[in-house]
Parts: C-alpha cells; sequence; structure tokens
C-alpha cells in the first residue's frame, strides 16, 4: 500500500467503501466517485491522519454521493475532530455508526481507545458509556475527552 | 512593555519580578486597555476558549495574548517579555528557544513535495518513544500544517506579494526542527521567503473561528483549504507567528507533554506575534 487506499465495492447498490492510511493533498477521489449509489457505507477504522488538505478533497468527494444515505463506521478520533469541527464533513445525509473514545488512567498512564456503537453506546441523542473500562492490569480507565466537545456531533 | 489583565493579583506579584529585570514594564487593569494595543503590549487573559481569545486579538490588534495557566504562567510571562525586548532571538533559536533542557533534539530540512514523506519519518522517529498517544497526534497534525504553509503557501503568498525570486528554486531550504524537555515539545517550521502576512493569517483564523470551518473552507481557490491555522491551534498550548519580511518566517508550536487528551484541553492558549 502507497500512502493511502481507497477500496470501493459497487457490485449493489449499496456501495462499500474502506479507507486506509494517510488522507492529505496527494489524494485523489476522482476515481472512486459516489454518483450512482444507493447508500455508502464508509469503514474509516484505518484511516491514520488527515490534513487540511485532505478534509477539502473528502468534502468534496463525500458530495459525489447527493442525497445518498452515508454511514460513516469505526471513526478514529480524527475522524470524530473533523466531524465536530467542519461542517459538512459529515455529509447531511450522514450518520455515524460507530467510533472510538480514548480512555486513559492517570496513576499508570495508560491509554485504550474503546468503540462506541450507534444502539449501544450512543443514540442519536444520549451516550451510554459502557459501565466500567480497564487497561490490561486490570486499572480503572476514564474517558479522555471534553464531553460536551467530543459528542458534538451526537447531540446535534 | 505593557501588561493588562483584569486579575488583581497579576499586579501584586509579577510585575514586580519584571520590573528588576526590564527598564520599562508597567500594569494596567483591564478596563483601562486601550482600543489597540501595541507590540509591547501584553493582554493577560484567563479562560478564554480560542474563538474568543481570537476574536480579542483581532479587535483589539493584539500581539501578544497569555493566560493564566497556573503551570507555566510566570514562565510564558518571561518567554515573552524577552522576546518583546528582543525579538532577534525567536528567529536565531526558533524552537529551542521555548525549552530550557532539551532532552532531544531533531531536525530535517525540505523544500519540495519529495521531502515529504521523510520529514514526516523525521518527526515520527522524535516522537515515537513518547508515552501520550495525544501527543503524537498533535505532533503529526501540526507537521503536517507547517510543511504545507512552508512548501505550499510561502511561495504562492511571495508571488503574490510580486516576488518571483523563488528561494527554494535556488536551493535554499525550509527547516522544520523539534526540541523538547520534559515539560513541553517545541516545534519551528522557518521557511526563507517571509511572506507570511501575519494580520491576515490571524483575520483568516477569525473567520474561520466564527463562520465554522465548513462555511470558510477555501474549495474553489487555488491554494490550500485555510484551515491550517485554526488546526495548529487547536493542537498546541501556544502559538509564535514571527515573520522577517522577505526573508524568513517562523511558526512555532508547543505542547505540553505529560498530559490526556482531557487535561491539554483545559490547558488555556496563548498567542504571540513577531515581526522585525
Amino acid at each position: 500500500m502507497g500512502k493511502y487506499e481507497i477500496k470501493v465495492d459497487k457490485a449493489t447498490p449499496q456501495y462499500k467503501v474502506t479507507i486506509s492510511g494517510v488522507v492529505d493533498e496527494d489524494i485523489d477521489f476522482n476515481a472512486y466517485s459516489l454518483s450512482g449509489a444507493a447508500s455508502v457505507d464508509l469503514q474509516l477504522g484505518m484511516v491514520k491522519s488527515i490534513n487540511s488538505c485532505g478534509i477539502r478533497e473528502w468534502i468534496k468527494w463525500i458530495g459525489t454521493a447527493g442525497t445518498a444515505p452515508v454511514k460513516y463506521h469505526q471513526c478514529p478520533k480524527i475522524i470524530v475532530d473533523q466531524i465536530n469541527m467542519v461542517q459538512g464533513f459529515l455529509p447531511a445525509s450522514g450518520k455515524v455508526m460507530s467510533f472510538y473514545v480514548p480512555y486513559y488512567n492517570e496513576d499508570s498512564g495508560s491509554e485504550k481507545n474503546v468503540l462506541f456503537t450507534y444502539g449501544k453506546e450512543f443514540t442519536d441523542s444520549a451516550v451510554n458509556p459502557p459501565a466500567a473500562v480497564k487497561d490490561d492490569e486490570g486499572n480503572v480507565m476514564e474517558m479522555d475527552v471534553v464531553e460536551a466537545k467530543y459528542f458534538k456531533f451526537i447531540k446535534k | 512593555m505593557k501588561f493588562f489583565s483584569a486579575d488583581p493579583q497579576f499586579f501584586s506579584e509579577v510585575p514586580m519580578r519584571f520590573s528588576q529585570i526590564y527598564s520599562s514594564v508597567s500594569a494596567y487593569d483591564l478596563a483601562s486597555c486601550p482600543e489597540v494595543l501595541g507590540r509591547e503590549s501584553v493582554l493577560v487573559l484567563n479562560g478564554t476558549e480560542p474563538k474568543e481569545l481570537i476574536s480579542t486579538f483581532t479587535q483589539k490588534k493584539c500581539w501578544n495574548i497569555i493566560q493564566k495557566n497556573d503551570e507555566t504562567f510566570v514562565s510564558d510571562l518571561e518567554k515573552a517579555a524577552r522576546l518583546i525586548e528582543k525579538p532577534q532571538l525567536y528567529f536565531d533559536a526558533q524552537a529551542e528557544y521555548f525549552v530550557s533542557e532539551p532532552q532531544d533534539m531533531i531536525f530535517a530540512e525540505f523544500n519540495a513535495p519529495t521531502d515529504k514523506e521523510r520529514l514526516k519519518k523525521t518527526s515520527e522517529k522524535f516522537i515515537e518513544n513518547l508515552k501520550n498517544q495525544n501527543v503524537h497526534e498533535s505532533v503529526n497534525c501540526i507537521v503536517e500544517e507547517l510543511y504545507m504553509n512552508a512548501v505550499l503557501d510561502a511561495p504562492r503568498e511571495a508571488q503574490q506579494m510580486g516576488r518571483f525570486e523563488h528561494p527554494y528554486v535556488h536551493g535554499q531550504k525550509a527547516k522544520m526542527t523539534l526540541v523538547r524537555d520534559d515539560q513541553a515539545l517545541a516545534i519551528s517550521c522557518m521557511d526563507p521567503y517571509g511572506s507570511l502576512n501575519i494580520q491576515k493569517f490571524i483575520r483568516r483564523m477569525d473567520e474561520v473561528y466564527q463562520k465554522g470551518a465548513g462555511e470558510s473552507l477555501n474549495i474553489k481557490r487555488p491554494g490550500g483549504a485555510g484551515l491550517g491555522c485554526v488546526i495548529m491551534f487547536e493542537h498546541c498550548s501556544s502559538m509564535f507567528l514571527g515573520v522577517v519580511p522577505g526573508k524568513m518566517t517562523v511558526v512555532t508550536c508547543i505542547i505540553p507533554l505529560g498530559l490526556s487528551y482531557r487535561q491539554r484541553a483545559e490547558v488555556k492558549k496563548n498567542l504571540h506575534l513577531i515581526e522585525i
């Protein structure tokens, strides 16, 4: 794989897309138009980084889906940050189905990303975090985000 | 040198210490703050969010805003005061100015898109031993935007100013420096164009914060997306924008170490402009 990889499965009108790697000024979405999709499922767990030019290219590309429903899956924190910061990064027809939340234990310094899934850890208007998150040593970890900011896209 | 603050405790402690070091220091209540603050003024705030800070910066035409973060406040004031008195220090030392006892340092020179992978590998090597993932993420984001400013924006801004001599074509290079101690990591990027219009940069930040990043995104015009300024600011605790017009631009971002994502989010930001 080079800097990035885009896979689009158009076998059915429910397009399945996976993006991996670095989304920056070199990304070329031209060959991956979403025009004609009845819906788009976007797997984002392997996105490593995104810069300001990558954000712009993403918004232009996701617009090719038109009004088709778009679902974002396994969003890493860097993607959640863009969803919250940049209007249009998640299109109007878009919905986040799962995303990662960083957890932290201050005493041990351990870090972990926990996947929140729609219908389980969050709904259209509320966040229901897991009862307890522990690191590999059994230490209880705390959610390491400013909730009002990180979950802003949910409360909209 | 003038300090403006609404905090009564500020007047009883810090100015006395400063007036022992600097030849001319005075402190004023924020209420007596003039409409426009000059280069030798420092506006001291407490608990101001980035959007409001940039708005204040734009309205007051500030050159320095420092916020009262308990851990670093006095050090921030001292560093800023030295730079007001001797701005050349910033351009000479760049990232090293901000780290008192460096534990690690690395730099990379570049002037073309083909250099980007090497630059990123250099910064990734530098941070690989740092524990906190939030620092890795912020360093990567800042390096990306500083690289684009230096390689893409600086030459374009110079051309728009009517300057057609291109230092990169003549072999000159930009330089990214990363240096850290156990408290903080500083990233500086120097480019040899000196084409940064710092007031335009601040106005752009204000536009992004006021209108929203999506509304102000540059989709159609040539050039960058116009979000890098805010992305960098969001990922650091202090940002320094320095320019020697026609010669050199140096942008520095400071990231505090040893904090979680949430703890870092609670650190209020500082912003400084330097031009000689």
